[in-house]
């Protein structure tokens, strides 16, 4: 088990380095910097003035030795100042973190907390009416594009009914406003959001879990269970389900990552302070460590989201540790 | 990586949605609005007091004064900071922190007087300390202060005199020289030994100006209240709240719940706000012209723009009058000069060149264009009359007048391919002169020097005439110019530059489109300008709540 853990964090480094190069070209490949996206809305900046910002913003080096600076800074996690405001990335990050957090952590939980029993009830009856009429139903849900869903939940609850706030994380509340309003404003806040980022995901994640789970019920254990007099409900949920969630590990696995990129469409309809929108204006802006950052963050967890399925994998089934 | 790939795919198809304006519609059921220049100034009795909700399009960067770069930080700039001078209702340059200046003879040095009442927010005196301090940061190239630099280019030296009084030397005479000094200033006080760029007060700025920075939420809002300390005449709202509001279909709904008071809007908001009960019960719309104005820039370094014939030709086969029917809601004036209609140097006696395809061929025709070979495309001395016509992805009016403009010339044998480019990648062929030729939007100043935008001597790569425009007699008369002091004679010199220009024909000045504003009923004190709602003083500083109680 050592020996397998050891050789799958030594085969993460290199491809942490090659995700870091490949970021880092694609983000300076990218026609216009940072200079020329000043220009936005008609303002021309004369080029003596582009020429200073980018030798200010040390993009006049080369572009290898300005990747060896950022590189030499970042693995120990500096990621240097914005180009826009001159504050540090980190200050930035942490200040928009948490509300990515809280949305895509919300959204991730009800998935997994209504995508699971559902993906059950619609394998247990595969094939039949319900079965079907669900499936339909999730097909339609994650081909409808979330920005419209958004757009037609706000003209129903927030403009025709006015139940829930139009835009913002929280709104303009007395000082005097005590701790459980403050968050009760802010779940009233946060309810589209997260509706908006969940069915899409879950879509996505019931129908995984139904075809894992249908896969394991005609198998031999459980018609065994099943012979030895356990319920439905029991064979499927302790003994199927158990079988079919290691595939299911891997899609969860790769969702974690989703919490920190936050979703620029939904941020951005309902103007909310996350990391979504903070990447989206970085690359309009071509603020360089601003991107880097955030897209080095994400490739790291990606990476430790991918090691930890490993090595789950490999903890549930003695085939792969040994092989 | 496929998650960065995407973001980039969502970032660039945004970028492409962000205006969302409809294709060509009719202008059946939009009311020929009213454009003219607007002065609620001395109606009604102003009442002080109340909350004024400004939306953003986007997040200032920051409200250090001299790094200002958008229009999201010069709205929330201009309630927290004064200028040196301030431009009036009328587009003159006239009193803001400094009452009096006098000029030297020779047009060289400078002297300005500060207010004896000026005070920061803190009761300190705005000095002449201050000012020379952030005229010399604003020269310091490291401080990459871009907006305001170029307008010291040939500064001599800065120094106080007094306290109060302060003189700037510069080593030629400039005509125009007087609006580099609609600056903010910085308290030197707080920013010396500071970077600049990297300020803490770049978040929290000290005001000089009627309000000062309660709070800002990152991404959220930016809230201002009165600032007790101001030395001017009071501005009527305790409050002003500015909502950062990225999506326009959300700012709309926002505007007509009460939740900001202000918003541009687009030519789909304007045609539906006309039917909409909703709006016309808590909103009214105001048009105005700013100095803006949209143009097709031909580059005129290329063998096929290289001609006079040519590019006039180009001209008259675009029906400008039918775009500023169709296509610009609200109203459109159709320009035949490198200025908007309002700017001093404008003359309203050149007439644009009018639609006139067949004209336009036998010109084409005169210049050499034939098609030779029989394949419907022109070719003069063995090149084909095509070329490709770039565009920032997020405008929607260069898309559709792109497509027109293709259209017409189609007809005619020539083959215009329209391209959207994303913003910064536009501008940045666009600044190296790398393309045949541009549509796109020329933002306008008061100030009507065009020497560092036309001027041969400012080609690509070093300069911004990006068209490569080049006439010896347009070069003269932009040199005398700005050499000339009496301001009679300059319009006189200003408007035989127009003439030069529109014969040459560099580039389509294709109009000027009304800008469209959706207010509540509630603000009162509105004035338009030259410049549009905002950029002069005190444009929003005056409105009052006119629901606001009687005291």
């Amino acid at each position: 088990m050592t020996r397998y853990l050891g050789r799958r964090v030594l085969l993460a480094v290199p491809t942490a380095a090659g995700i870091l190069v490949a970021v880092f070209a694609i983000a300076h490949l990218a026609p216009g910097d940072a200079a020329s996206a000043l220009a936005r809305g008609g303002r021309r900046v004369p080029p003596a003035a582009a020429a200073e910002l980018r030798r200010i913003y040390g993009l006049d080096r080369p572009l290898p030795e300005q990747l060896w600076n950022w590189t030499r800074r970042a693995v120990r996690f500096d990621f240097g100042r914005s180009f826009q405001d001159g504050r540090p990335v980190a200050e930035r990050i942490r200040e928009a973190l948490p509300f990515t957090l809280a949305l895509n952590g919300c959204a991730l939980v009800l998935t997994l907390l209504l995508g699971i029993p559902i993906g059950v009830a619609q394998a247990r009856r595969a094939g039949r009416a319900f079965d079907r009429i669900v499936d339909g139903v999730l097909f339609a849900l994650y081909s409808m594009p979330s920005f419209w869903i958004a757009m037609l939940l706000l003209a129903l609850f927030s403009v025709r009914l006015g139940w829930l706030p139009l835009f913002g994380a929280s709104s303009d509340l007395p000082a005097s406003a005590g701790v459980v309003a403050r968050g009760l404003d802010r779940a009233r806040h946060a309810l589209l959001p997260v509706l908006c980022l969940t069915y899409v995901s879950l879509a996505f994640f019931a129908r995984m879990v139904r075809s894992s789970v249908a896969a394991e019920i005609p198998k031999e254990y459980v018609v065994a269970v099943r012979a030895r007099g356990a319920s439905w409900t029991r064979a499927i949920w302790g003994h199927a389900l158990r079988n079919a969630l290691l595939p299911l590990l891997t899609v969860v696995g790769l969702m974690i990552p989703g919490l920190l990129s936050g979703s620029v469409l939904i941020e951005q309809i309902f103007a909310w302070p996350g990391l979504g929108r903070l990447f989206y204006g970085a690359i309009l802006a071509r603020d360089y460590p601003v991107i880097l950052a955030l897209s080095t963050l994400t490739a790291l967890l990606t990476l430790a989201s991918i090691l930890a399925t490993d090595l789950l994998y490999a903890a549930a089934d003695p085939r792969i540790r040994r092989g | 990586m496929r998650k960065l790939l995407s973001a980039f795919v969502i970032a660039a198809s945004l970028a492409a949605c962000h205006s969302r304006e409809p294709g060509p519609a009719s202008s059946g059921g939009v009311p020929a609005g009213k454009i003219g220049f607007e002065d609620e100034s001395s109606e009604g009795a102003p009442r002080d007091g109340g909350t004024l909700y400004r939306r953003l399009e986007g997040e200032p960067a920051t409200l250090n004064p001299i790094l200002q770069t958008s229009d999201y930080e010069a709205f929330v700039i201009g309630d927290v900071s004064r200028n040196l001078l301030d431009y009036d209702k009328n587009m003159q340059i006239g009193p803001g922190l400094c009452d009096r200046w006098d000029v030297s003879p020779d047009h060289r040095v400078y002297t300005f007087h500060i207010r004896n009442e000026a005070v920061w927010e803190d009761g300190s005196p705005v000095t002449s300390h201050d000012a020379v301090f952030t005229i010399r940061r604003v020269v310091d190239p490291a401080a990459g202060a871009v907006l305001y630099s170029s307008g010291f280019d040939g500064l001599e030296k800065a120094d106080e005199v007094d306290p109060k009084t302060f003189r700037v030397s510069f080593t030629k005479p400039y005509a125009f020289q007087l609006q580099a000094f609609n600056l903010p200033i910085l308290p030197a006080r707080t920013y010396e030994g500071h970077d600049i760029r990297a300020a803490a007060q770049n978040r929290s700025p000290v005001s000089n100006g009627p309000y000062r920075v309660a709070s800002w939420r990152t991404g959220e809002s930016i809230e201002l209240v009165r600032n007790q300390r101001y030395w001017g005449a009071r501005a009527h709202f305790d409050r002003v709240v500015f909502r950062i509001l990225p999506d326009p279909t959300q700012a709309f709904r926002a505007l007509k719940m009460g939740k900001i008071d202000e918003m541009r809007l687009s030519s789909e908001q304007y045609r539906s706000a006309t039917t909409d009960l909703d709006y016309r019960q808590c909103c009214r719309t105001t048009l105005s012209y700013d100095l803006s104005y949209f143009y097709i820039g031909l580059n005129n370094r290329l063998a096929i723009f290289s001609d006079v014939l040519t590019r006039r030709a180009i001209v008259m086969m675009l029906d400008r009058g039918a775009l500023a029917r169709d296509l610009f809601s609200g109203g459109a004036r159709v320009l035949s000069g490198p200025w908007a209609a309002d700017s001093v140097g404008y003359d309203p006696s050149v007439a644009p060149y009018p639609y006139d395809p067949s004209a336009a061929r036998a010109l084409l025709a005169s210049a050499g264009w034939k098609d030779t070979d029989g394949d419907g495309i022109l070719d003069r001395g063995g090149r084909k009359f095509e070329f490709e016509l770039l565009y920032g992805s997020g405008s929607s009016s260069s898309r559709q007048v792109g497509e027109i403009l293709k259209r017409s010339l189609e007809s005619a044998g020539i083959v215009c391919r329209p391209r959207p480019m994303e913003w910064a990648a536009f501008e940045k062929r666009m600044d190296s002169g790398e393309f045949d030729a541009v549509a796109s939007a020329w933002s306008g100043d008061p100030n009507p020097d065009l020497f560092a935008y036309w001027h041969s001597s400012q080609a690509p790569p070093d300069g911004l005439n990006n068209l490569s425009y080049s006439d010896p007699k347009a070069d003269r008369l932009m040199e005398e110019i700005r050499q000339d002091f009496d301001p009679g004679r300059r319009r006189e010199l200003l408007h035989r530059l127009h003439r030069v220009i529109h014969d040459d024909a560099p580039a389509i000045f294709v109009l000027q489109g009304a800008q469209k504003y959706g207010l509540s009923k509630r603000i009162g004190g509105l004035v338009t300008t030259p410049m549009g709602l905002f950029k002069f003083w005190p444009d929003s500083a005056a409105w009052w709540d006119r629901a606001a109680a009687a005291p």
